[in-house]
C-alpha cells in the first residue's frame, strides 16, 4: 500500500480504480457485492433445483401409483388363476344351491301336483258313485 | 315370487354400507362408512349426496321413525355408529341430536312400532331404552358379550335381543324373567320381530336363519349356508321376509321356505330394508353396492284365472280353460299391490287403484288414491277396503268412494288376520285391547250390529260370513289359546254373545258363497258347513262337522282360500294344496237357503250322512221348518227331540212353539222366560221342574201363586228316588205350608193340559 | 380394536376365499392359532414358495414364525406389519391382518381397470423427458455444493467485512477532515510523484552508458569476426604433407587388415588343431590304458598302477603354472611380453607354430608406430588384437568417415 493510500485509510478513505472517493476499501466492496451475486446465484440454483426435483418426485409418484396398480393387477391376475379351480368350486356350490332351490320348487310343485291328482280322482269317483247311484 | 335386483355396476360407496332405510316408498337412502349419507333415485338408480358424517363416524344401523305415525312430516332417523354413538337425523341430514349411547361400537337401534321408545344395544353387551328424543329411560340388559341386535315386538312391550347364541325376550311391563332359549350354534348377528305376524327370525355365524313363535318355539331352521347371515328384515306385512349373507339375497315366504334366492356381486349384505309398502327392498353392500330390488311373479289364482305380476307395472291374466285367453294389463305406476275375487281384480298402485272385472279385462276403472301407502286391500263381493294402516277406506268396484271407517285407538296396523270383512260388516280388531273386536258398516262407516265383542283373551284370527243377509252374518275368530269362536252381528241381546265351536285351530275361511267355514289347525281341516248352528243346537253341531286329516301339512300351514267346494293350504313347505269338500253340503244349503226342503231332504236320503241330516236338521230348526227338522232329527236317532217337535209342532200357541223352539237350542233360561213373559205358567213351571231347576221352578209357582203344591210334589219325587232328605229351606218352609197330595196335582196337571188344548 | 375392524377382517376372509369362516367375536380374546392360521395363508398368497409354517408349540417358534411372516410380506407385497402387535393376537393384531387382506381382496375383487394399461405408455414418455431434467438436476447438484462452499467461504469473511462496513457507516466523517486527509494524500502524491521522475532521469543517464557499452563491444566482435574469416582462408603448408601421409596410411591399413584376416584365419585353424591333438592324445591315452588295462589282466600284478597316474597328472600340472604365469604377467602391466611368454610357452607346449609368430610381430610393429603417433591418451591395457582393432576403427572415423563402412565390412 502506498503512502497516499495509507494516510486515506487511517481517515477511513479509500480510492477505487475510477478514482472515486470511497468509504469502503476495494476489497471488501467487491467482497460484498460478490458476496451478494453468489447469493443471488445460489438461490436461483437451489429454485430450480427445488423445482426440477419436485416435478421429478410427482412423476415419480405417478409412476409409484402405477406400479402399485399394475403390482395390484398383477396379483389379481395371480389369484384369478390360482383361484379358478376354487372359483369353479364355489360356482359349482352356487349352482347347487339353486339347484337344491330349484328342487325344493320342483317337490313343492310335485306335491302340488299330487294334491290335484287325487282330488281329480276323488271327483272322478264320486261322480262314478253318482252315477251308479 | 321372486326379488328382481337392480344394482349400479360401480360402487357408489367407497366402502361398506352398513345402514340402509327408506325415507318413504319412491326413495331409500344409505350410509356407508365412508361417511356419505346418499339418497336414491329409484328409477336411474343415481344417487344424490344428502350429506357428509364426521369423519369418525362408521355407521353401524339405521332405523327410520315409524312412518305411519308421522304422515310424511318430521321424518326422524336413528343412527348408531361404531364410536358408540346414536344419532337422529333428519332426513335432510341434519343431526338433530347425538348422544353416547355406548362403549365401544353402538351396533343397532330400532324404533318400537309405536313411535314411542328406541333401544340401542352395542359392543359393551348392554341393551338400552330411549324415549323418543333420546333420553336414557332404562338398560334393559348388561351381558359380557356383544349384543349385535335387539327388536321391538308389536306392541311395544317386549322387546328381543340375543347374546352369543342365546335369544332372550323381556317383557318390559312385568317384572319376570326374559324367556330366553339357545337360538344357534354360532353367534346370533341378527333377529327381527314382526309386528304384523308376530313372528321372530333370527341369522346366525352357522349360516342359519331360524323362524320362531313369540314363545321362542321353532317353526323353521333353514339348511346352512356357507357364510354366516349377515341380516335379514321382515316385510311390513309380516308375509314375507328377506335375508342377506355373503353375496346373497333370499326371499322367503315366513314360514321359512324360500321364495328365491339372488346371487348378487356386493359382498356380504350388510343392511336389508323394506320399503314401506313392502314392495320393494334395499340392500347394502360390503363393497359399497347399494342393492335396490322389488318383488316380481306374485302370483295369485281365483278359479280358472291365474294372475301374476310380472312386472313392476305389469299383471298378466291368464284364463286356465283356455289356451289363449291372456291378458297383459299395464298400469301407470309401480304396482304396490293386487287381489282377485269375486269377478274383480283390484290392482293397487303408488298412486292409483285400477278396477278390473273379468268380463272386460280391457277397460278398468282408475280411481286415484287417497293415501299412498296402503298396507292392506280386502274384497269382497260388492265393495272393497283399502288401509294405509291407520284407517280404512271403502270402495265399491264402480270405482265411487264410499267412505272412511275410523277405528279407534292408535298404533297397531291392520292386516289380513284381524280384519275381515263382508258386504255389510267390517270386522276389526282393536288396536290396544286385542280382546276385542269392532263392527262396522263398510257402507256408511258407521258402527254396525252390536257394535263391538269382548273375548276374555286375546283374538287372534278374525274372520266374517260372506253370504246371507245381515241377521246370518257370522263372525268367527280364534284366540291365543287357538279355540274357535263365533258369533252373531246382531244378538239382539241374547245372553251368549259368542259361543265356542272348537279347539286346536289356528286359520280360519269362510267360504266365499256359503256360510261354511273351514278351520285349520293341528294336522287337520274342519269344516263347519253352518257354523252357527251353536245358536241353534249345540249338540247338533257337533254332528255337523266335517274332519278331513291332511298329511304333511308341516309346522306352520297357511289357509289361502276356500271358495266352491275347494279349501286352499299353503304347507310348511310352501306347496299349496287343494282340499276338495264334498259338495253336498254345499248343496244341501243352496236348498235350505231357497227353503227347497223337500230336495234337501230327499238329497240326504240319497247321500245318508249324519253331517248332511244335522246341518239340515239345524237349518230347518233355524228357519223353524219343524217338519223337516223332525224328519232329520229322526234320521240322527234323536228320537226325544222328534217327540218334542212334533209335540211343538202340533201345538196350537204359536207362543209356546216359538219358546219350545227356543228350549230346542238348549237356551232353558231364555225358553223358561219366554213362557213366563206370555202367561204360560205352567209351561214354565213344568220345564223347570223337567230340566231339575227347582229353586227357578218354586221361583216361578210362588210368584205367580200356582202349582206350588206340584213343584212340591216333584221335589220329594225326586228325593226320594234318590233316597235323600229335604235340606233346602226354601222347600222346608213351602212344605209346611202345602201338602203334597198327588191326586190334587194330577188333577191340576189335566186341568192346564186341558186349558191348553 | 373396533367392531368395525373385526368386521372387516370377517368380510376380506370371506371374499379372498379363506377356507375357513371367521367368527366376529374370534379376537375377543388372544387368538394367536387363528393369527397364525391366517398369516400362514396371507404368506402363501403372496409368495407360494415361501418357507413358512404356523404349528408353532414354543414361544421361540411363534416369535420366529411372526418375524418370518413379517418379513416375507415386507419382502413380497411391501407391506410393513408390527410383529409385536401381531403377537399379541387380539384387535391390534386385527388392524395389522387387515392391511395385506385389504390388498388381497382388492386383488380378489378384481377392481383395477383397463385405463391403467392406456396410460403406461404416457407414462413412459413422461419418464423418458424427465431424463433430461434429471442430468439436469445431477448438474446442479454437484454445483451446488460448489456455489455453497464459495458461498460459505465468502460468509466467513463476510463477518470481518461487515465489521468493516458498519464501521464505516457508523463513522461519521466531516467533509472538511476529508478534504484534508485528501489533500494530504494529494501532496505525499505529488512528493512520491517527484521522487519517481527524479528516480526516471537517473535511469536515462543509465541508459546512455549502457548503449556506449553496446557499441564498443559490438565494434570488438566485428573485427574478430573478420580475422576468423582470416585466418579460415589460409592453408598451411604441411597440409599437402598431410594429405600425401594420409593416402600412405590408408593402404598401409589395407594391407594390415588383410593380415590380420590371415592371422585370425590361422589362430583359428590353429586352436582347432590343438583341439583335435588333444582329442587324438586323450584317445591314444585310453586306448593305452585299456590295454595296459589289459596287459595288467593279462599279466597279473605286473606293472604297479602309479605309471598310469603318473601319465595323467603330467599336463595337468603343466597347465595350472601356466595360467598362473599368464595373471601374474597381466598384473604387472605392459603385458604384450608377457602374453608373447604365454605365446611362446604355448608355443612351445605346442610345438609348430613358427610361421605365425612372424606376422603377429609385424603387426605388433605398425601399430605401436601409429600409436605413438597420435598420443591419444592412455587407453587402458588390452588384450590381444580386438583392441588394436578398435583403435584403427578410431582412426578411420575421424580421418575419413566413408572407410568405416569398409572396416565394418571386413570383421
Amino acid at each position: 500500500m502506498t503512502e497516499p493510500e495509507e494516510i486515506l485509510s487511517k481517515s477511513g478513505l479509500f480510492v477505487d480504480d475510477l478514482n472515486h472517493l470511497r468509504l469502503l476499501s476495494t476489497e471488501t466492496s467487491e467482497c460484498c457485492t460478490e458476496l451478494s451475486q453468489e447469493g443471488k446465484n445460489f438461490e436461483q440454483q437451489m429454485a430450480q433445483f427445488k423445482t426440477t426435483t419436485e416435478s421429478l418426485i410427482t412423476t415419480m409418484e405417478e409412476l409409484a401409483t402405477m406400479v402399485e396398480t399394475e403390482k395390484l393387477r398383477a396379483m389379481t391376475s395371480r389369484s384369478i388363476l390360482k383361484n379358478i379351480d376354487k372359483r369353479k368350486v364355489n360356482e359349482t356350490q352356487q349352482i347347487q344351491i339353486l339347484i337344491r332351490e330349484k328342487q325344493v320348487e320342483l317337490e313343492r310343485l310335485r306335491i302340488e301336483l299330487e294334491a290335484a291328482q287325487k282330488m281329480e280322482q276323488d271327483q272322478r269317483d264320486f261322480i262314478q258313485q253318482f252315477i251308479s247311484n | 315370487m321372486r326379488l328382481k335386483t337392480l344394482q349400479s355396476s360401480v360402487a357408489r360407496h367407497s366402502d361398506a354400507v352398513c345402514a340402509v332405510g327408506w325415507s318413504s316408498s319412491d326413495e331409500m337412502v344409505s350410509c356407508s362408512d365412508d361417511h356419505t349419507f346418499l339418497k336414491w333415485n329409484l328409477v336411474t338408480m343415481e344417487a344424490t349426496k344428502v350429506t357428509n358424517l364426521a369423519d369418525t363416524t362408521f355407521p353401524t344401523s339405521m332405523s327410520w321413525f315409524p312412518r305411519s305415525l308421522t304422515r310424511g312430516e318430521n321424518d326422524v332417523l336413528a343412527l348408531t355408529s361404531s364410536d358408540g354413538k346414536l344419532h337422529l337425523i333428519t332426513r335432510n341430514g341434519k343431526i338433530e341430536k347425538t348422544v353416547d349411547a355406548h362403549r365401544g361400537a353402538a351396533l343397532s337401534a330400532k324404533w318400537s312400532h309405536d313411535g314411542t321408545g328406541l333401544i340401542t344395544c352395542g359392543e359393551d353387551g348392554a341393551v338400552k331404552m330411549w324415549s323418543r328424543q333420546a333420553m336414557l329411560r332404562s338398560v334393559l340388559a348388561q351381558f359380557a358379550s356383544p349384543i349385535y341386535s335387539a327388536v321391538w315386538d308389536g306392541s311395544a312391550s317386549r322387546v328381543l335381543y340375543a347374546s352369543e347364541d342365546t335369544c332372550y325376550i323381556k317383557a318390559l311391563k312385568t317384572q319376570v324373567s326374559p324367556i330366553k332359549w339357545k337360538a344357534h350354534d354360532g353367534v346370533i348377528t341378527c333377529l327381527d320381530w314382526s309386528a304384523a305376524s308376530d313372528l321372530i327370525i333370527t341369522g346366525g355365524e352357522d349360516g342359519k336363519f331360524k323362524v320362531w313363535d313369540s314363545f321362542g318355539r321353532v317353526l323353521f331352521t333353514s339348511a346352512s349356508h356357507e357364510t354366516p347371515i349377515t341380516s335379514l328384515a321382515f316385510s311390513p306385512d309380516g308375509s314375507l321376509f328377506v335375508i342377506g349373507s355373503f353375496n346373497l339375497l333370499r326371499l322367503c315366504d315366513r314360514a321359512g321356505w324360500s321364495h328365491s334366492v339372488e346371487r348378487l356381486d356386493c359382498g356380504s349384505v350388510m343392511a336389508v330394508g323394506w320399503s314401506p309398502d313392502g314392495t320393494q327392498l334395499v340392500a347394502g353392500g360390503s363393497h359399497g353396492h347399494v342393492v335396490h330390488a322389488h318383488l316380481i311373479e306374485k302370483r295369485t289364482s281365483y278359479r280358472n284365472l291365474d294372475i301374476t305380476q310380472t312386472k313392476t307395472n305389469l299383471i298378466e291374466v291368464r284364463d286356465m280353460t283356455s289356451e289363449v285367453a291372456r291378458e297383459k294389463l299395464d298400469t301407470r305406476d309401480r304396482i304396490t299391490k293386487f287381489s282377485v275375487a269375486h269377478d274383480h281384480l283390484v290392482v293397487l298402485t303408488s298412486k292409483q287403484i285400477y278396477i278390473f272385472s273379468s268380463k272386460n279385462w280391457n277397460t278398468p276403472i282408475i280411481v286415484d288414491l287417497k293415501e299412498g301407502n296402503v298396507s292392506l286391500l280386502i274384497q269382497t263381493e260388492k265393495l272393497f277396503v283399502v288401509s294405509d294402516g291407520g284407517s280404512l277406506y271403502s270402495y265399491s268396484y264402480e270405482g265411487r268412494y264410499i267412505c272412511e271407517i275410523k277405528v279407534p285407538g292408535t298404533g297397531g296396523s291392520f292386516n289380513e288376520s284381524n280384519t275381515a270383512l263382508s258386504n255389510d260388516t267390517i270386522v276389526v280388531r282393536d288396536r290396544n285391547d286385542y280382546t276385542k273386536v269392532h263392527l262396522f258398516d263398510p257402507n256408511t262407516g258407521k258402527v254396525q250390529g252390536d257394535g263391538m265383542i269382548t273375548h276374555t283373551s286375546d283374538i287372534e284370527c278374525v274372520r266374517v260370513s260372506q253370504s246371507g243377509a245381515l241377521n246370518a252374518r257370522v263372525i268367527a275368530f280364534t284366540d291365543s289359546s287357538t279355540s274357535v269362536y263365533v258369533s252373531l252381528v246382531n244378538s239382539f241381546g241374547t245372553t251368549p254373545r259368542t259361543a265356542k265351536i272348537g279347539a286346536l285351530i289356528e286359520q280360519l275361511c269362510f267360504n266365499d258363497l256359503s256360510p261354511m267355514l273351514v278351520g285349520l289347525g293341528d294336522g287337520k281341516v274342519l269344516v263347519w258347513p253352518v257354523p252357527a248352528l251353536i245358536f241353534v243346537d249345540r249338540e247338533l253341531l257337533q254332528k255337523a262337522v266335517i274332519e278331513k286329516p291332511v298329511n304333511g301339512l308341516g309346522k306352520f300351514p297357511q289357509l289361502i282360500n276356500f271358495s266352491d267346494n275347494q279349501v286352499i293350504l299353503r304347507r310348511s313347505d310352501g306347496s299349496l294344496v287343494p282340499i276338495a269338500l264334498s259338495p253336498f253340503p254345499s248343496a244341501l244349503l243352496s236348498y235350505t237357503d231357497a227353503s227347497k226342503w223337500d230336495q234337501a231332504i230327499r238329497l240326504c236320503r240319497h247321500i245318508q250322512d249324519d253331517v248332511l241330516w244335522a246341518v239340515l236338521a239345524g237349518t230347518a230348526a233355524q228357519q223353524k221348518n219343524l217338519y223337516a227338522a223332525e224328519i232329520a232329527y229322526g234320521a240322527l236317532d234323536e228320537g226325544e227331540k222328534v217327540a218334542f217337535l212334533a209335540d211343538a209342532r202340533s201345538h196350537p200357541n204359536k207362543d209356546v212353539r216359538a219358546a219350545m223352539l227356543v228350549l230346542l237350542t238348549g237356551k232353558i233360561g231364555d225358553a223358561d222366560s219366554m213362557l213366563e213373559r206370555t202367561g204360560h205358567i205352567f209351561r214354565a213351571i213344568m220345564l223347570n221342574i223337567s230340566t231339575f231347576r227347582w229353586n227357578r221352578a218354586l221361583e216361578v209357582a210362588i210368584k205367580h201363586k200356582t202349582h206350588i203344591e206340584t213343584v212340591l210334589g216333584y221335589r220329594q219325587k225326586y228325593l226320594d228316588q234318590f233316597g235323600k232328605r229335604e235340606n233346602d229351606q226354601k222347600f222346608l218352609d213351602q212344605l209346611s205350608k202345602f201338602e203334597v197330595d198327588w191326586e190334587h196335582i194330577e188333577e191340576m196337571i189335566a186341568q192346564e193340559m186341558q186349558k191348553e188344548q | 380394536m373396533s367392531f368395525r375392524e373385526l368386521r372387516n377382517l370377517c368380510e376380506m376372509c370371506r371374499i379372498v376365499g379363506f377356507p375357513r369362516p371367521i367368527s366376529i367375536d374370534s379376537f375377543r380374546e388372544p387368538n394367536f392359532a387363528l393369527v397364525a392360521e391366517l398369516l400362514e395363508w396371507i404368506v402363501l398368497r403372496f409368495e407360494p414358495n415361501a418357507l413358512i409354517s404356523a404349528k408353532c408349540g414354543t414361544e421361540q417358534e411363534r416369535v420366529i414364525f411372526i418375524k418370518s411372516a413379517v418379513l416375507l410380506l415386507l419382502q413380497n407385497a411391501r407391506i410393513k406389519l408390527n410383529p409385536k402387535k401381531l403377537y399379541m393376537a387380539n384387535g391390534l393384531a386385527v388392524q395389522e391382518l387387515i392391511a395385506p387382506l385389504k390388498v388381497l381382496s382388492l386383488a380378489d375383487r378384481g377392481t383395477t381397470a383397463d385405463a391403467h394399461s392406456v396410460s403406461i405408455p404416457v407414462i413412459r414418455t413422461k419418464l423418458a423427458t424427465k431424463m433430461q431434467e434429471v442430468r439436469q438436476c445431477a448438474v446442479l447438484a454437484s454445483q451446488l455444493p460448489q456455489t455453497g462452499a464459495a458461498l460459505s467461504n465468502l460468509l466467513d469473511r463476510e463477518l470481518f467485512f461487515r465489521a468493516e462496513r458498519s464501521r464505516a457507516v457508523s463513522r461519521s466523517l466531516p467533509p472538511s477532515a476529508a478534504e484534508g486527509a485528501l489533500r494530504n494524500a494529494t501532496t505525499a502524491l505529488a512528493g512520491l510523484a517527484g521522487q519517481i521522475e527524479e528516480r526516471l532521469n537517473n535511469v536515462n543517464s543509465d541508459e546512455r552508458s549502457l548503449d556506449e557499452k553496446i557499441d564498443r563491444k559490438r565494434r570488438e566482435y566485428e573485427q574478430l569476426q573478420k580475422r576468423l574469416a582470416k585466418l579460415q582462408s589460409f592453408r598451411p603448408q604441411y597440409m599437402d604433407e598431410y594429405e600425401k601421409y594420409e593416402a600412405k596410411l590408408k593402404q598401409l591399413y589395407e594391407i594390415y587388415v588383410l593380415k590380420f584376416r590371415n592371422l585370425s584365419y590361422l589362430q583359428l585353424q590353429m586352436v582347432e588343431m590343438e583341439r583335435a591333438d588333444r582329442q587324438r592324445q586323450a584317445e591314444t591315452e585310453t586306448n593305452m590304458r585299456q590295454v595296459v588295462e589289459k596287459m595288467r589282466s593279462e599279466t597279473a600284478n605286473h606293472a604297479p598302477p602309479i605309471d598310469v597316474s603318473e601319465l595323467d597328472d603330467e599336463p595337468e600340472a603343466m597347465r595350472p603354472t601356466g595360467g598362473a604365469r599368464k595373471i601374474y604377467g597381466n598384473m604387472i602391466g605392459a603385458g604384450l611380453s608377457d602374453e608373447d611368454e604365454s605365446d611362446e610357452e604355448a608355443m612351445a607346449s605346442d610345438g609348430d607354430e613358427g610361421g605365425l609368430e612372424m606376422n603377429i610381430d609385424r603387426t605388433r610393429g605398425a601399430r605401436s608406430e601409429n600409436g605413438q603417433e597420435r598420443a591419444i591418451g592412455a587407453r587402458g591395457k588390452r588384450t590381444m588384437q580386438h583392441v588394436e582393432l578398435e583403435d584403427v576403427d578410431d582412426e578411420v572415423d575421424d580421418e575419413v568417415e566413408h572407410k568405416d563402412g569398409d572396416s565394418g565390412d571386413d570383421f
